[in-house]
């Protein structure tokens, strides 16, 4: 991960997943669930958010113009591993493979983060302006 | 989107003649139709400017580059001419949106709305433009008036815009990430009328910063730009960023538009 301090913007430079999810049936499949996963989750990190009018409760953040979801841009080209450990639980041997990547994704970010700035918060989104501020000790 | 008559002609005389009742031209559209099917605008009559071949072409004269006003932001990007005279320019138009867009989108359509996230306004003020229409040139200081308004009368037809050719110039922006608009877009040229600075996104309408223009007047580096501490009145402070913040990324994004300017 690399942060601007003057802008506060972050990118992630690398990102390497290694996941058990036991017997893989279909490892393009399973990984392209990994990476939908991992795009999710670092959206949720670093970009998307909704944010209501306090007064109104109007949804100020209504379209695509607004409401940043991650593109293929923000993103590095991710490193996906696995070990296998088959489950005992089915014939198969399998476990579920979809919620993996978006439950790592975002701790690990804000981890890196915080080890990055220093700090030991940050709530998500990790916006430019959030981050300039803690980089900058700008209140 | 609500109904309308359409007209399609094929000459700007023609079209100033089309333009009757509430009335609007259509450019690219990129705004324009958005607009429409949201319900935010509607017009009884929409005068389509896309057959007017004299309203599209790039000339670069000898300290000058003129540009129809039905170019699109994609034929200015990738002009060979334009690229080699004003690279800023062809920078600036590069970095519009997105490929669907540019491919639409046009230099007369962009100015006459004035978004004030749009990055064109900044290039016209910054370089000291022309603005040329079917009734008169107006220059670029007089044009951009406030919140998507300018000095266009009803129904008057932007042409082309001509653009002085500075020794220097770059225009860095920092992207509003959702929409790729510019949050703080900064077109800094050194002119024959000295150092301009101009800032988009971070106010109603763009502007000059004096401020900074003064610090690189004296000292024309990135550093005498990012040391200028820009006032937060008067900025725009919004769900994206604050006007504090916005002031800070002014001088950063200058001193960086100073820094891609001295590199080439």
């Amino acid at each position: 991960m690399e942060v601007d301090p003057e802008t506060g913007r972050t990118t992630v430079e690398k990102f390497t997943a290694v996941d058990d999810f036991g017997n893989l049936v279909n490892p393009l499949i399973v990984a392209g669930q990994v990476h939908g996963g991992l795009a999710q989750g670092l959206g949720q990190a670093m970009l998307e958010g909704c944010v209501y009018d306090s007064r109104s409760g109007q949804l100020l953040t209504g379209s695509s113009m607004d409401y940043t979801m991650p593109r293929a841009d923000d993103l590095p080209n991710f490193v996906v591993d696995h070990t296998v450990t088959p489950c005992t639980h089915n014939p198969l041997g399998v476990k579920g493979c979809g919620e993996a990547g978006a439950i790592g994704s975002p701790p690990a970010f804000i981890n890196a983060l915080t080890d990055a700035l220093g700090v030991k918060d940050m709530p998500m989104p990790a916006t430019a302006e959030r981050v300039w501020r803690a980089a900058n000790n700008v209140a | 989107m609500y109904t309308f008559d359409y007209q399609r002609p094929a000459s700007t005389a023609a079209a100033a003649a089309a333009f009757q009742g509430e009335a609007r031209y259509l450019a690219g559209g990129q705004s324009l139709v958005q607009a429409m099917k949201l319900r935010l605008s509607s017009s009884e009559r929409l005068v389509d400017l896309g057959g007017i071949a004299e309203l599209k072409g790039i000339t670069v004269a000898p300290g000058q580059v003129t540009i129809g006003a039905m170019s699109t932001h994609a034929a200015v990007a990738n002009s060979a001419e334009v690229r080699k005279a004003l690279p800023a320019l062809a920078e600036l138009a590069g970095g519009i949106g997105d490929p669907m867009v540019r491919n639409m989108g046009t230099l007369g359509g962009s100015i006459a709305n004035a978004d004030p996230a749009a990055d064109y306004p900044a290039a016209v003020l910054a370089l000291g433009a022309t603005v040329i229409t079917n009734q008169r040139r107006i220059a670029g200081e007089a044009f951009f008036t406030g919140l998507y308004e300018t000095a266009l009368k009803p129904g008057e037809l932007i042409t082309a815009v001509s653009f002085p050719v500075p020794a220097k110039a770059a225009y860095i922006k920092y992207k509003q990430p959702a929409s790729r608009f510019a949050l703080v877009g900064v077109f800094v040229a050194q002119t024959s009328g000295g150092v301009r600075v101009a800032v988009t996104g971070a106010a109603g309408s763009v502007f000059r910063c004096q401020p900074i223009e003064a610090a690189l007047a004296g000292s024309f580096t990135p550093e005498a730009a990012k040391a200028v501490k820009v006032g937060a009145d008067d900025l725009n402070t919004d769900l994206h960023a604050s006007a504090a913040y916005r002031a800070a990324m002014i001088s950063v994004m200058a001193s960086r538009a100073v820094a891609a300017a001295l590199a080439r």
